[in-house]
């Protein structure tokens, strides 16, 4: 008797609670201001780690790379974030790893954009067997397993920062392409674009003024994902050791090597460049997806 | 007086899958200067086509295949893509049908007027276009203060103004309208028309009114073309058109207008559907749904026939 009561108060207040968040978050969309505030927190995580990438030198307590304790500490007040298997600081490497992270994820996202978006805006734009032999060649690209490609690709390259950005440049260069070609297929049959024909624009303010605008607020989109999915396959190559030398901190590497030692119970080796990754990759499709209500002139107004 | 455009057997084809749509199929006709033709058919008979033909912007795979389109003494057909550009929106200028969408939504009304000025006119600055526009829309009865909105917070009748000022601005010789008012409310249609026939009597400019709607040419056209399956059936001044049309097919048209007068009469509308231009009929076009259709009809193409002065018609019944 009791207990069937406390069962039913209980999923009363669970409704209650259900509806009144509901009722929030509605009442917050209605007011209208919540891509500020994605903004302004994507922002924030986006700030706080490149301030911390670029004072990396002043934060860090000790040389990322120095073995400065014994193996497998836990947190502690004088390492705080533990050691890892060759005893270095993973603070220190966490702090100098977030410069490697961002460097690669923003070189790689901006060589993919400046290949795939005008590619992708004269393909759509211009059609035919330009068009067709783009798309071909692209496509050939997108069919390879992102990784397997970016190996490929560092190999012929070899290790560094900017040779493991162009390689994943190359994965991510044809979804821009895709994505901008199509946007430009839908948008090139708008009324706008054939009105700006006649009244006598070119082809090239038609591209620029007329296309280019209306597609945009995709890649912002996109881009978001693409980085996130960057940080992330920049890890990889770095794992196999075909990235980034191990003597330059990356969040990536420090995940893939320190998963062995779970079975040692050593959390903190893989938790916290892990939530670095994480935390960026949550900034920026934080960032991306505020952009694109915010640009777009018409989503705003609703 | 001279024409200021002069059309004559103009062709102009879709390429399809399915086959050769002769959308435009040997089409003349001739425009004074500061005259409005009125050119009325219904859906699919051809007319936009025409109307973008005369741009050169008919979309592939539609071609223009025959014929000469001459514009102040200048074949149209034999200018480069680079003249035609000149030509688009300085000297010939179209309206379109759906105000909503012939905006971009993501540039002011300012930036669309000043990119416009400036690629017609280089040598204009941005503040002087800006003043020109902003004197211009105030003439049209948009506050200049809005020229800083964007298209979506403009509303469907603002919007066509908005158009009408981009085709206008320059004050271009000929403008197209193609059913300017079609996607509008009546109340709204009233207006844009008042307002195109306040700007032809004040700029003098040519026009050519394309539309379906019989009843919106009455007002603003000199002279009224009908065209049917891609060709034009009758060309008459617009006073004798309503009074007697010569065509089995404006016949057919003017009964489907409702009128207050005729309230009580039933509205006749035409038997039988538009033809499929892939495999149009033969001899006239219209012989399959025409009441006085004589053997001869489905056999020969019509011949031209001269009513009086300004006034032809294809059609056996006069010839």
């Amino acid at each position: 008797m009791n207990r069937t009561n406390e069962g039913k108060s209980s999923s009363r207040f669970k409704g209650a609670l259900l509806q009144s968040i509901f009722r929030f978050s509605s009442l917050r969309s209605l007011k209208g201001g919540v891509e500020w505030y994605m903004m302004i927190v994507g922002m924030l995580i986006l700030v706080f780690f490149l301030v911390m990438a670029i004072f990396a030198p002043f934060i860090s307590p000790y040389d990322p790379n120095a073995m400065v304790g014994k193996p497998f500490l836990p947190p502690n007040s004088k390492y705080i974030m533990g050691t890892n298997q060759l005893g270095q600081d993973v603070f220190s490497r966490f702090v100098w790893g977030s410069r490697t992270s961002l460097l690669i994820a923003g070189l790689s996202t901006v060589i993919a954009f400046i290949i795939g978006v005008p590619l992708g805006l004269v393909s759509g734009f211009i059609g035919g067997k330009l068009d067709r032999v783009l798309s071909m060649i692209m496509d050939a690209i997108y069919a390879f397993p992102g990784l397997i490609l970016a190996i490929a690709v560092a190999t012929m390259l070899g290790p560094g920062i900017l040779n493991v950005a162009m390689s994943l440049a190359v994965v991510y260069a044809p979804t821009y392409f895709r994505v901008i070609r199509n946007q430009t297929l839908s948008v090139r049959e708008q009324l706008y674009v054939e009105a700006a024909k006649a009244l006598g624009a070119g082809r090239m303010t038609i591209m620029s003024y007329y296309i280019f605008p209306n597609v945009i607020p995709s890649v912002v989109v996109i881009s978001s994902l693409c980085i996130a999915d960057a940080i992330l396959t920049a890890a990889g190559l770095s794992f196999i050791g075909v990235g980034i030398s191990p003597e330059i901190p990356d969040w990536g590497y420090d995940v893939s090597n320190g998963q062995r030692f779970l079975t040692y119970r050593a959390w903190w080796i893989i938790t916290f460049p892990g939530l670095g990754i994480l935390f960026t990759v949550i900034g920026f499709s934080l960032l991306g997806e505020s952009l694109d209500e915010i640009l777009n002139p018409k989503l705003r107004e609703r | 007086m001279m024409s200021l455009l002069e059309v004559s057997g103009l062709k102009t084809y879709f390429y399809t899958r399915r086959g050769i749509v002769r959308a435009v199929d040997g089409v003349s006709f001739d425009l004074r200067r500061g005259e409005a033709l009125g050119l009325v058919g219904e859906s699919g008979c051809g007319k936009s086509t025409l109307g973008l033909s005369i741009l050169r912007l008919v979309p592939p795979p539609g071609r223009i295949v025959e014929g000469k389109i001459i514009f102040d003494r200048e074949n149209l057909l034999e200018k480069s893509e680079k003249e035609m550009r000149k030509i688009r929106g300085k000297r010939i200028s179209m309206i379109f049908q759906d105000p909503m969408t012939s905006l971009n939504p993501v540039m002011k009304i300012k930036d669309h007027l000043i990119e416009l000025i400036k690629t017609h006119e280089p040598n204009t600055s941005v503040s002087e276009a800006l003043e020109r526009a902003s004197r211009f829309l105030r003439e049209l009865g948009i506050p200049p203060e809005r020229m800083n909105d964007y298209p979506h917070q403009f509303s469907g009748g603002m919007r066509q103004r908005i158009m009408i000022a981009l085709a206008l601005i320059l004050n271009p010789d000929l403008v197209i309208a193609d059913e300017p008012t079609t996607a509008l409310d009546t109340i709204v249609q009233a207006q844009i028309l008042e307002l195109l026939k306040k700007l032809r009597d004040e700029y003098k400019m040519s026009l050519i009114l394309i539309t379906h709607d019989l009843s919106i040419v009455a007002e603003l056209t000199d002279r009224i073309a009908i065209m049917y399956a891609g060709k034009i059936v009758e060309i008459a001044d617009t006073l004798s058109f309503y009074e007697e049309p010569l065509h089995p097919y404006s016949e057919g048209l003017l009964k489907s207008i409702p009128s207050i007068e005729l309230s009580k009469q039933k509205l006749k509308s035409i038997p039988g559907w538009p033809p499929d231009l892939v495999n149009p009929p033969s001899g006239c076009r219209f012989h399959p749904r025409c009441p006085y259709a004589k053997p001869i009809c489905a056999k020969e193409e019509p011949p031209l026939v001269k009513m009086g002065k300004n006034r032809i018609v294809y059609c056996f019944r006069w010839g």
